[in-house]
């Protein structure tokens, strides 16, 4: 009997280290959730481009998938369709532009699929993603009166081979700076009404320029869903140029000493002439009453 | 003196002739010289590995030897007061007091000028104060106005001096031999003769005049050392003048303990009477009356409005680690001296003796708490600090330094009152002559 419960004792704690080690075996066999994004970018109406990201989650913090082949697609998977192919890289982006050989089936049609295919490997399972475009074009214009200087900007799709006005397009429109954009007004986004166009006021008075006062206002849409992000820049002079404080180089109390101020040099060589001409002088009486010693 | 006793001549000149040491005297040189010794291994020590045997840190980048520095400044200004204001404003009975202050106010400049260069890590490179100082920067005003000061206050004992050096010539057998070529290299030349007198008194007359705004510089340049930098407590438009009130009184009070000292060493209780101790302490009171009210203004203010970036300063001065200094200092240093000295009786030898030594004691440490806790409390908070750079308190090296240079000081006085009449004999005599004369 005491043999049974301890063989009893000894299954149980075998199978409860079987079920331990199996869950330990599925768990390390779980493959990680992919992120896979391609996001298209029309800059100047120009040369448009797509941005493939590669992304998982580590710890509560994105970062970006390498060494992950990843195909990227016009319309369908298949090989013909194939834009590019690429290693990722340790950011996890890679900018793809569309080949020449496909100019003739872009500009036959007006709208597009892109498709990303990432191979599937040892952490990850095959992931697609996709983004539908619509051919567009932006403009900036301005405009000024005696008072308010104005920023219109139109949409347009191609539709059918037309350039048709795209109407509820959300737009940005901003002040290029060193760091980030400025909106031109106090409303974050502008939307296009039925002719395409936005107008928007340039509240920015005084606002720095380049040297000759000059600034670039940015027009952009921002990952719309079926214009992607297309923008347009327009370099105006309405900013003022800053004039360069050279009063580094000027004399002052926090100068070098060689830019001593003159004022401070004449006062202060004032005071110790006058002082040491004074303990000078003395000294020579002192010479005149040993000589007038050394006389008596 | 006193009750308009004149003495005869032979007698002045034989009491106030330098007098060698006796065994006490032998004693104190002694012990002064040891201690000078012992601050001058300490600085061997600092020399050879630098300031990291101090405990100044990033914070605390001026400790101890900083408030010693001001506290020297402080004291040689007594020079132009006993000296130059009571010659020019002709109080009549400052004779025994000049050469006392002068020879306090030599004394005291050559150690401020030694320990600011203790201060440094690099002594060697003082000299790139002069080849690249920058006159916009108040370090350099110092420089040179401590320079210009020493050499005032050096001037004006030595011609002070010159009569006195012909009758130390002439009464060689009564001061012995070893100083006779010293005083013939430095006066042998003195005649006393009418024109030479007349150059002598115009000299003192133009130092005399000249010393007056040159201290007041130095005390000042000193104050804004601080007052130009922006932190608790020094942040005040009020420093100069604060300042040169506490270097007076120091000074008065340095010189009251001096005259104590001298008169009881040398018996010259006929030259140095009862109404001077009297008079001295009277100005004793103003002094410490016009340092207290400055002192007002500059606790009392800041602490009504209580600014929050002033807040930790004042309050560890008020109640906090700072408190039983601060209250030290008010206390021993100002209000005590200023009871003593109120009253007639307070102003006998021996207690305005004891108020002295608490001016000056009282003045010493206080300089400390205008220099440390204010370095101990910046306005911007000490973040990521070493715990150490939160607290300081000098190193024995420090102490030593400070301690040799306080000894070093009174060593020059000793030894200048061993080679020179502590009180002017030439001018005693003349006085004395006047007062027959009346």
């Amino acid at each position: 009997m005491k043999l049974l419960k301890n063989r009893s004792g000894l299954i149980l704690m075998t199978l409860l280290l079987a079920g331990i080690i199996c869950d330990a075996q599925d768990s390390t066999n779980e493959k990680k959730e992919l992120q896979l994004n391609i996001t298209y970018y029309l800059p100047q109406n120009n040369v448009p481009y797509l941005l493939v990201t590669t992304k998982t989650k580590v710890e509560r913090k994105f970062i970006g998938v390498k060494d992950l082949k990843v195909n990227v697609y016009l319309n369908s998977t298949s090989d013909s369709d194939l834009i590019q192919s690429f290693q990722s890289n340790a950011t996890g982006e890679e900018r793809i532009y569309i080949p020449p050989s496909f100019k003739r089936v872009w500009d036959a049609a007006s709208s597009f699929t892109f498709i990303a295919v990432a191979a599937a490997n040892k952490e990850f399972d095959e992931t697609k993603g996709e983004v539908q475009v619509t051919k567009a074009k932006i403009e900036v214009d301005t405009s000024r009166t005696d008072e308010t200087k104005n920023v219109t900007v139109t949409v347009k799709t191609l539709q059918k081979g037309e350039w048709i006005p795209a109407k509820d397009v959300e737009l940005k429109i901003a002040v290029k700076r060193s760091i980030g954009n400025l909106p031109i007004g106090d409303e974050e986004t502008y939307t296009t009404d039925s002719t395409g166009s936005v107008t928007a006021e340039f509240k920015r008075d005084s606002l720095l320029g380049d040297s000759k006062g000059n600034f670039i206002l940015v027009a952009r849409t921002e990952d719309n869903e079926t214009l992607g992000n297309i923008f347009a820049e327009k370099n105006v002079s309405w900013g003022v140029a800053p004039t360069i404080d050279n009063s580094f180089n000027n004399r002052s109390l926090w100068a070098t000493s060689s830019k001593t101020p003159i004022w401070l040099v004449f006062m202060a060589s004032s005071i110790v002439i006058g002082v040491w001409g004074t303990l000078i002088y003395l000294v020579f009486q002192l010479f005149k009453i040993k000589k007038l010693g050394k006389a008596s | 003196m006193e009750n308009q006793n004149i003495l005869p001549a032979d007698k002045v000149i034989q009491d106030l002739l330098p007098q060698k040491f006796g065994l006490r005297g032998k004693i104190w040189t002694a012990t002064l010289i040891i201690i000078c010794l012992i601050g001058a291994y300490a600085y061997f020590l600092q020399l050879k590995n630098g300031l990291v045997v101090t405990n100044m840190g990033d914070y605390v980048s001026w400790g101890i030897y900083i408030s010693n520095f001001v506290f020297f400044v402080a004291i040689s200004l007594v020079g132009s007061l006993i000296t130059a204001i009571f010659r020019l404003t002709d109080v009549k009975w400052r004779t025994p007091l000049t050469r006392i202050s002068e020879m306090i106010a030599v004394s005291a400049i050559t150690f401020a000028s030694l320990i600011i260069i203790v201060d440094m890590g690099r002594p060697e490179r003082l000299v790139n104060i002069f080849a690249h100082g920058r006159l916009q920067s108040p370090i350099v005003w110092d420089v040179i106005v401590i320079t210009t000061y020493f050499c005032i206050s050096l001037f004006l004992l030595y011609i002070t001096l010159l009569p006195d050096i012909r009758i130390m010539i002439k009464a060689k057998e009564m001061v012995g031999k070893p100083f006779a070529k010293l005083y013939k290299w430095l006066g042998s030349f003195w005649k006393g003769t009418e024109a030479q007198e007349k150059i002598r008194n115009r000299s003192i007359t133009i130092l005399c005049i000249t010393i007056i705004p040159v201290a007041f510089c130095i005390h000042t340049v000193t104050s804004w050392l601080f007052a130009t930098t922006y932190r608790p407590g020094w942040d005040s438009t009020n420093f100069g003048a604060y300042f040169i009130s506490g270097a007076f009184l120091v000074g008065a009070g340095g010189v009251v303990v001096a005259m104590y000292v001298f008169r009881k060493v040398y018996k010259l209780e006929q030259y140095i009477t009862d109404m001077h101790f009297e008079k001295m302490g009277r100005i004793l009171v103003l002094l410490a009356l016009i340092y207290l009210y400055f002192n007002v203004n500059e606790y009392l203010v800041p602490a009504f409005k209580m600014k929050k970036s002033e807040e930790d300063h004042l309050t560890a001065l008020f109640v906090g680690r700072y408190a039983p200094l601060f209250w030290f200092c008010i206390l021993v240093g100002m209000i005590i001296p200023i009871i003593i000295s109120l009253f007639k009786k307070g102003r006998r030898p021996l207690p305005m003796f004891i108020a002295g030594v608490m001016v000056v004691v009282g003045a010493w440490f206080k300089r400390y708490l205008i220099v440390t806790p204010t370095l101990l409390h910046p306005f911007l908070p000490m973040h990521d600090a070493p715990e150490k750079y939160k607290h300081y308190f000098p190193s024995w090296q420090e102490w030593a330094i400070a301690m040799g240079s306080l000894a070093g000081a009174l060593l020059i006085i000793t030894l200048l009152a061993r080679i020179f009449p502590v009180i002017s004999i030439y001018k005693t005599l003349t006085d004395e002559n006047e007062t027959a004369q009346k």
